[in-house]
C-alpha cells in the first residue's frame, strides 16, 4: 500500500460514504477506479430479476433436490433490498449461487455479505483451462459457518459455547484471487457446503484485488483534528493523519481535507474515522454503508 | 392376469409344514381353496391387517398383466406349489413355503420364446382395514397415509416393507437372499371399493432360454412395535446375512482405528488401539495406481493425471517393500488391517479406457468420472463394473494376490454403496438386471456384491475366511450391507441430522457400526474466537451427543470420538459389548415421552439403554416385556452392577429412573426368575471382577422359584445362599422357596483366573523407577507366546512412559524356569487355561494359542481398571486448548 497526499485538491469522484452522524461534518470515499464501476460481477445486488427469480444469478448443484433458493423478498437483503437466499436441506450434496465473469490475468478480490441461521458456507472464485498445456486454473476459497440453528443448541451445545454470527446480522467475506495466464473466465460461487442450513447473500463485489483509496473530509464549520483509516482486524491503522509529515502536529486538519491511500487490499473492510478539535468522533465503513 | 389370492380365513395355525394344500408359515397360514380356487391365507395376529395377497405378473413393455391361469396346485416337498398356464412361450410357476418364522413365495418364469423379456413381478398384500394403519416403505414411515406413500427410490431402501396397526405387523418384500437392481414398495390407500393394498414389485430380464426366480417374503407379527416386528421376523428368517461372517475375524467386531496403525504404526498403536476397542483399521489406498491393487509392472509407468507424491512416487520394487513392511508393522499391532479398495468400482481412467473398456459405466443419472484428487490423489478415476467384466476378472486375481502376498484379514471396501447403472458389453450375461427409460442395465450393487461374496471365499494363513468392512452411507443399494461384516458411516452422529445413521442400522442387522470423521469443531465455532472453555463445552457436548446417539443405535465410536476423552473412553466397554452383543429392533422397553430405549441382545445378555434428550430431569419407569425377552422375569442392575430396584407385575419388569439431561442410563440384566408372577419386587446388585463376582438380590414374593443368574463367561456360580441358608444349586440355576421377603445372595468364581482380584490386580509387574517382575518364556516358546510377552512389556511401557511421564520401563523377557523374584510365566501348556498368581509367579498358560491370547488379553481388560486412563494422546491443538493443563478432557460434575 502506498500513500499519496493531494491536498486541498478536491478529486471528482464517487461518493461513497458521507454523514456519519448529525453534525455537518461530511466524509466521502472514492476509489479510483470507482468501487461500483471496478465490479465485474453482474447483479451484485440481486435487485434484478423476476420475483423469485434473480437475473444472472444460476444454482449449481448434483442435488438440485437438495435445495431451496430464490431471490429473496424486498426488506431481506443487506440494506433492506434483495438478496440471493438459499436453503440446504440436507448434507448430501453441496449447492451454490454462481456468475461467471470475465477476467485477465492478475489479483481479484471476490467478496461481498451473508448472513445465516446454520450451516457451513463456501464461497469461492474457480475456474480452470485445461485446453492449454499446462491447464491453469485457480480455486480460490472463503469458508464460513455456524451452529445457532443446529438442533444441538443448546441441549448439547449450550449457547455460551458459540461463537458463530448472528442470524439477523450480515457479515463481509473475502477472497483473493490470483488469475494466471490463459484463464480468461472465473466463476464466482457463493454455498452451502455439505451442510444442512441457510443463508443469504448480497452486495457481492469483483474487482481489482487493490484500489487507491480517497478519504475527503469536510468539518462544515467544526475544525478536524485528525483522520484515521483502520482495517477490520488489523491492529495497527492503514493511515492516521498524526503520522502525517503534511499534517502539523497541534494544528488542525485544512479544510477540505483529502488524502489517497495506493493500493488498498480490496479484502479488507475499513473503519474512517474523523475527529473534530471538540473531541467529536465520526465513523464510516468502507465498503459498506454506501454499497 | 390370472390373479393368485391368498385370502384369509381363520385357520388352525398349529401344523407346521405342509398338509395336503395347506402350509403353515410362521404366523402365516395358507390353505388352497379347490372350490374357488384361491389360496387362503390367515394371520396370527389381525385378520383385519391382512385380508389377502396376490402374486402379479406384469409385461414390462406393455404393461399389461400376463394372461395366466392356474394349472395346478400340489404339495411338492414342504412347499406349495403352483404352475401356470399361459399362451405366451413363458413357463411360470410358484412356490410357497416356510423358512424359519418367514413365508416365502418363489416366482419363477423360463422364457421359452425367441426375444428378450421383461417381466415385472409383485406381491401384493391387501389390507381390509385401514383405520389406524401406518407404513413402512424401506425407509420412511407414514401414519395413516391417505394418498399413494413410497418412496419409488431404491437406493437407500430396505428391501422390506411393512404395514401395522395396534394388533399386529405385517413385513412384505424380497427376501434377503434377493441381489436385485431394482425393487420398489409402495401402499395404495382404499379408494371405492378397492381395498388398501401393500406391494413389493420387481423386474425380470430374460434372455431366450433363459429362467430365473425371484423370492418374496412376507410375515406377520404383533403390532406394539411397528415395522421394527417386521425387521426383527427379517432377521430371525435369515440370521446369517444379519451378523458377521462366522468364519472371518471377529475382531471386525469393534470399531474402527481410524489410521493409529496405517499407514504408520507406532510404538503405541497396539495399546491405544486396544484401549480404544478399535479392531480394524482402513489402510487407505495401499497401491499406486486405482485399479492396479497389485502394482504390477506392466501397469506400474503411465502418465498420472497429476505429478504422484509421497510413497506414490517410490520405485516399484521400493513401494511393495515399503507396504509389505507397513502391513506387517500393522499387523503386529493386534488389529485386522483392512486394504482398501474403492470397491472395486473406480479405476484409473486410462487403465479403464484402454485396458478394460468392456467395465465402463456410462450412466449420466450418476458421476462416472472424477478429475479431482481422490483414491491416489494423481489420478483421475473412472466408474466401472466389476464383475463378469475383464476389470471384474482381473479385480478377483488381484484380490485374491494381494491376500496372498500380505496376509491381511479384511478388504476395506470404500464407495460400495452401488451407484450407477451398467449396460455395457456382458449385461446379457448379467443376473438382477431390470430395466427403466434407457433399457435394461444391471446396477453397481450386484457387482458390489459379488465382489464381496468372492472376497468370503478367500482365506488368509490362520484359517480366517477375509471379511468385508465397508463404507456403504445410508443411500445405499441394500445388498452392500448384506455381504459387508462390518461397516462405518462416513460421518458424525449428527451428520444431517439426529437418525442419519438409522436405516443404516436397520440395513445391518446384528453387524457392529462405527461412526467415522470426528469432532471438527470448526463446523461449529470459530476456533480462533473461541476461549478453551467454550471449545471444551462444544466438545462435551458433541461427545455427549455422540455417547447417546452411540447407545441408541448401536454404533461405537472411533478413537476421533473418544482418545482423550473421558466420559467416552469411561463407556467404552459397555458401547462396545452393546454393538458386539447385538442391536435388537424390539425394544421391549416400554418408556415415556422423551425417554426413548434400545435393547442389545436378550435373556440374560440382556442390555437396555434409555436416555433423553432434553434439557431437564426426567423421573419415570421403564416396563421391560419379559415375553419378548426371557421365559421368567429379568431383573436388572446398572451396566456396572450398581442397585436398582426391580418391581415386577403383569408381566413386566419395571425400573424406576431419574434421568438428568446427557445423562444416559444402561441397564443389564442380572438374573431371571422363574416364574415370573412369584416375585413383586427385587433390589438387584452385582460386583463382577475377572476371578470371583457377588450377586445380591432382596426379594419379595411368595412360592417356589428358580433363579438363574447372569454368569460372565470367566466365572461359574460357586454358591448361592438366601437368607443366611446355603441353596440348592443346580448348574446355574438356583431353587428357592420365598416366603415374603429375603436376601439372596450368589457367589461366582472362576476357574482360569485366581485366586482373587486383588492378587491379580495388584501383582508388582514394575514401578516408575523400573521392573519388578521378570517374563519368562519356553526356550521352545513360539510366535504368540513371544508376542504376547512383548505385548505384556508394552502396557507397562505405556504406562509408565507414556501415562505416567516416567523413563520407558522394559520388563526383561528370559527364557527357561523361573528364578527368583517375581516371575511372569506365558506358556502353551498342558493342562486348563489358567492366570493364577501362586507366590512370587504369575502364570498365564493355555493349551492352545488362541486359548492363550484370549485370557491374556481379558487379563489386560482387568489391569484396564486399575491402569486406567483416558490420556491416549491429545493431538489436535483445539482439544489441547480445551484441556487445558489437563492430559484429557474432564467433565464437570455439575454438567
Amino acid at each position: 500500500m502506498r500513500l499519496h497526499i493531494r491536498t486541498p485538491l478536491i478529486v471528482a469522484s464517487m461518493v461513497l460514504l458521507t454523514f456519519a452522524c448529525a453534525s455537518a461534518v461530511e466524509i466521502t470515499v472514492s476509489t479510483d477506479p470507482p468501487y461500483e464501476a471496478a465490479n465485474l460481477a453482474q447483479n451484485p445486488g440481486v435487485e434484478e430479476g423476476a420475483d423469485g427469480d434473480p437475473a444472472i444469478w444460476n444454482l449449481s448443484t448434483a442435488v438440485p433436490a437438495n435445495f431451496t433458493v430464490g431471490r429473496a423478498e424486498e426488506g431481506e437483503g443487506r440494506n433492506g433490498t434483495r438478496a440471493l437466499h438459499m436453503i440446504a436441506h440436507d448434507d448430501v450434496m453441496s449447492g451454490y449461487w454462481y456468475q461467471s465473469v470475465p477476467v485477465e490475468p492478475g489479483d481479484y478480490v471476490f467478496r461481498g455479505w451473508y448472513r445465516t441461521t446454520g450451516g457451513r458456507m463456501l464461497m469461492y472464485a474457480h475456474g480452470r483451462n485445461t485446453e492449454i498445456v499446462p491447464p491453469v486454473g485457480v480455486d480460490a476459497r472463503a469458508f464460513h459457518g455456524s451452529s445457532i440453528a443446529s438442533f444441538l443448541v443448546p441441549v448439547f451445545i449450550p449457547h455460551e459455547a458459540l461463537t458463530g454470527p448472528d442470524p439477523d446480522t450480515y457479515y463481509p467475506f473475502s477472497v483473493l484471487a490470483t488469475v494466471p495466464e490463459g484463464l480468461e473466465q472465473i466463476t464466482l460461487s457463493m454455498g452451502m457446503y455439505f451442510t444442512p442450513g441457510e443463508a443469504w447473500f448480497d452486495d457481492i463485489w469483483f474487482g481489482p484485488a487493490e484500489l487507491d483509496l480517497t478519504v475527503r473530509v469536510t468539518g462544515e464549520g467544526q475544525q478536524i483534528a485528525s483522520l484515521t483509516v483502520l482495517r477490520e482486524g488489523v491492529e495497527a491503522p492503514v493511515y492516521r493523519s498524526a503520522d502525517d509529515p503534511a499534517c502539523p502536529a497541534g494544528q488542525p486538519l485544512p479544510d477540505p481535507f483529502e488524502v489517497t491511500i495506493e493500493g488498498v487490499d480490496m479484502r479488507g473492510t475499513y473503519t474512517i474515522v474523523a475527529e473534530t478539535t471538540a473531541g467529536e468522533e465520526h465513523r464510516v465503513l468502507f465498503p459498506g454503508e454506501a454499497q | 392376469m390370472k390373479r393368485l389370492l391368498i385370502i384369509v380365513a381363520l385357520l388352525a395355525l398349529s401344523v407346521p409344514g405342509v398338509l395336503a394344500q395347506q402350509l403353515q408359515a410362521g404366523n402365516i397360514a395358507l390353505h388352497w381353496d379347490a372350490a374357488s380356487e384361491t389360496l387362503q391365507a390367515t394371520s396370527a395376529y389381525d385378520p383385519q391387517l391382512l385380508s389377502g395377497l396376490a402374486l402379479q405378473f406384469t409385461d414390462g413393455r406393455t404393461q399389461q398383466p400376463l394372461p395366466l391361469e392356474v394349472e395346478s396346485v400340489a404339495p411338492e416337498g414342504e412347499a406349495l406349489a403352483i404352475r401356470y398356464a399361459t399362451e405366451r412361450p413363458l413357463q411360470v410357476s410358484a412356490t410357497c413355503s416356510m423358512l424359519r418364522e418367514g413365508l416365502i413365495v418363489q416366482a419363477t418364469v423360463q422364457n421359452d420364446g425367441a426375444q428378450q423379456e421383461w417381466i415385472a413381478v409383485a406381491l401384493s398384500a391387501t389390507i381390509s382395514s385401514s383405520d389406524g394403519l401406518s407404513v413402512f416403505d424401506g425407509r420412511n414411515v407414514a401414519v395413516e397415509p391417505q394418498e399413494r406413500f413410497g418412496e419409488d427410490e431404491f437406493m437407500g431402501r430396505l428391501q422390506i416393507s411393512s404395514a401395522w396397526n395396534a394388533d399386529a405387523s405385517l413385513g412384505l418384500g424380497l427376501a434377503s437372499t434377493e441381489l436385485r437392481s431394482w425393487f420398489d414398495h409402495y401402499y395404495l390407500p382404499p379408494e371405492g371399493d378397492a381395498p388398501a393394498t401393500l406391494t413389493t414389485t420387481t423386474q425380470l430380464v430374460l434372455e431366450p432360454g433363459q429362467s430365473d426366480s425371484v423370492s418374496f417374503w412376507a410375515a406377520s407379527r404383533p403390532g406394539e412395535w411397528g415395522f421394527y416386528e417386521s425387521l426383527d421376523a427379517c432377521y430371525a428368517t435369515w440370521p446369517e446375512l444379519y451378523r458377521r461372517g462366522a468364519n472371518v475375524d471377529p475382531r471386525v467386531d469393534y470399531g474402527g482405528a481410524q489410521y493409529r496403525v496405517w499407514p504408520n504404526a507406532t510404538e503405541w498403536s497396539a495399546e491405544i488401539c486396544r484401549r480404544l476397542y478399535a479392531g480394524w483399521e482402513w489402510c487407505y489406498a495401499p497401491f499406486r495406481r486405482t485399479g492396479d491393487i497389485v502394482g504390477r509392472e506392466r501397469f506400474w509407468d503411465y502418465e498420472p493425471a497429476r505429478e504422484p507424491t509421497g510413497v506414490r512416487a517410490m520405485p516399484r520394487e521400493e513401494y511393495l517393500q515399503w507396504r509389505r513392511e507397513r502391513f506387517a508393522a500393522g499387523q503386529a499391532t493386534g488389529v485386522v488391517m483392512g486394504f482398501y479398495v474403492p470397491s472395486q468400482v473406480w479405476c484409473e481412467e486410462q487403465l479403464a479406457r484402454e485396458v478394460y473398456p468392456d467395465a465402463l459405466i456410462e450412466d449420466p443419472t450418476t458421476r462416472t468420472l472424477f478429475t479431482t484428487p481422490w483414491v491416489t490423489g494423481h489420478d483421475n478415476e473412472r466408474l466401472v463394473f466389476p464383475y463378469r467384466t475383464s476389470f471384474g476378472d482381473q479385480s478377483r486375481i488381484d484380490m485374491a494376490e494381494v491376500v496372498e502376498e500380505l496376509d491381511f484379514r479384511a478388504f476395506a471396501f470404500d464407495t460400495a454403496g452401488g451407484r450407477g447403472k451398467y449396460r455395457g458389453p456382458a449385461l446379457a450375461e448379467l443376473e438382477g438386471r431390470a430395466w427403466d427409460e434407457s433399457g435394461v442395465y444391471c446396477r453397481n450393487n450386484i457387482a458390489v456384491a459379488r465382489l464381496m461374496q468372492f472376497v468370503h471365499t478367500l482365506q488368509v494363513s490362520d484359517g480366517h475366511d477375509v471379511a468385508v468392512i465397508s463404507n456403504p452411507n445410508p443411500n445405499c443399494a441394500y445388498t452392500s450391507v448384506l455381504y459387508s461384516d462390518s461397516m462405518m458411516l462416513e460421518g458424525e452422529p449428527w451428520k444431517v441430522d439426529r437418525t442419519y445413521g438409522d436405516s443404516l442400522r436397520w440395513m445391518a442387522g446384528q453387524k457392529t457400526l462405527t461412526w467415522w470423521e470426528g469432532y471438527g469443531p470448526d463446523t461449529f465455532i470459530d476456533l480462533e474466537q473461541a476461549s478453551g472453555e467454550q471449545i471444551a463445552m462444544l466438545l462435551r457436548g458433541l461427545a455427549d451427543f455422540t455417547l447417546l446417539q452411540s447407545l441408541r443405535i448401536g454404533y461405537i465410536p472411533p478413537p476421533h470420538f473418544t482418545q482423550g476423552y473421558e466420559r467416552l473412553v469411561e463407556w467404552l466397554p459397555a458401547l462396545t459389548e452393546c454393538v458386539t452383543t447385538g442391536w435388537q429392533p424390539v425394544t421391549a422397553a416400554r418408556v415415556p415421552e422423551p425417554i426413548w430405549a434400545t435393547r442389545y441382545g436378550g435373556g440374560l445378555d440382556t442390555l437396555i439403554a434409555l436416555a433423553h434428550e432434553t434439557a431437564d430431569t426426567h423421573e419415570f419407569e421403564v416396563a421391560i416385556q419379559n415375553a419378548r425377552l426371557a421365559e421368567g422375569a429379568l431383573l436388572f442392575t446398572d451396566y456396572d452392577g450398581s442397585e436398582r430396584t426391580n418391581r415386577i407385575a403383569d408381566g413386566e419388569t419395571r425400573v424406576p429412573l431419574t434421568m438428568p439431561t446427557r445423562t444416559p442410563v444402561l441397564l443389564r440384566a442380572q438374573a431371571e426368575i422363574i416364574p415370573a408372577a412369584a416375585v413383586t419386587e427385587a433390589t438387584v446388585s452385582a460386583d463382577h471382577g475377572v476371578s470371583e463376582g457377588v450377586l445380591r438380590i432382596s426379594l419379595s414374593g411368595d412360592g417356589a422359584v428358580t433363579i438363574r443368574p447372569r454368569v460372565p463367561a470367566e466365572l461359574q456360580v460357586a454358591s448361592a445362599r438366601f437368607a443366611g441358608a446355603a441353596c440348592a444349586v443346580t448348574g446355574d440355576a438356583i431353587a428357592l422357596d420365598l416366603d415374603g421377603q429375603g436376601e439372596l445372595e450368589v457367589r461366582l468364581t472362576s476357574a482360569v483366573f485366581g485366586p482373587n482380584d486383588e492378587a491379580l490386580l495388584d501383582f508388582p509387574f514394575a514401578e516408575a523407577t523400573g521392573p519388578t517382575s521378570t517374563i519368562y518364556l519356553a526356550a521352545d516358546a513360539g510366535a504368540t507366546e513371544q508376542y504376547l510377552a512383548a505385548r505384556l512389556q508394552t502396557y507397562f511401557r505405556y504406562w509408565f512412559d507414556r501415562i505416567e511421564g516416567g523413563d520407558a520401563v522394559t520388563i526383561p523377557v528370559e527364557t527357561g524356569a523361573p528364578a527368583a523374584g517375581n516371575a511372569v510365566v506365558i506358556r502353551v501348556a498342558a493342562g486348563e487355561p489358567r492366570v493364577q498368581v501362586e507366590g512370587d509367579t504369575l502364570f498365564i498358560e493355555a493349551q492352545t494359542d488362541e486359548q492363550l491370547s484370549a485370557i491374556f488379553f481379558r487379563y489386560l481388560r482387568a489391569l484396564d481398571t486399575k491402569y486406567w486412563t483416558p490420556e491416549l494422546g491429545v493431538g489436535a491443538s483445539w482439544l489441547r486448548r480445551a484441556t487445558g493443563d489437563k492430559q484429557w478432557l474432564e467433565w464437570p460434575e455439575e454438567e
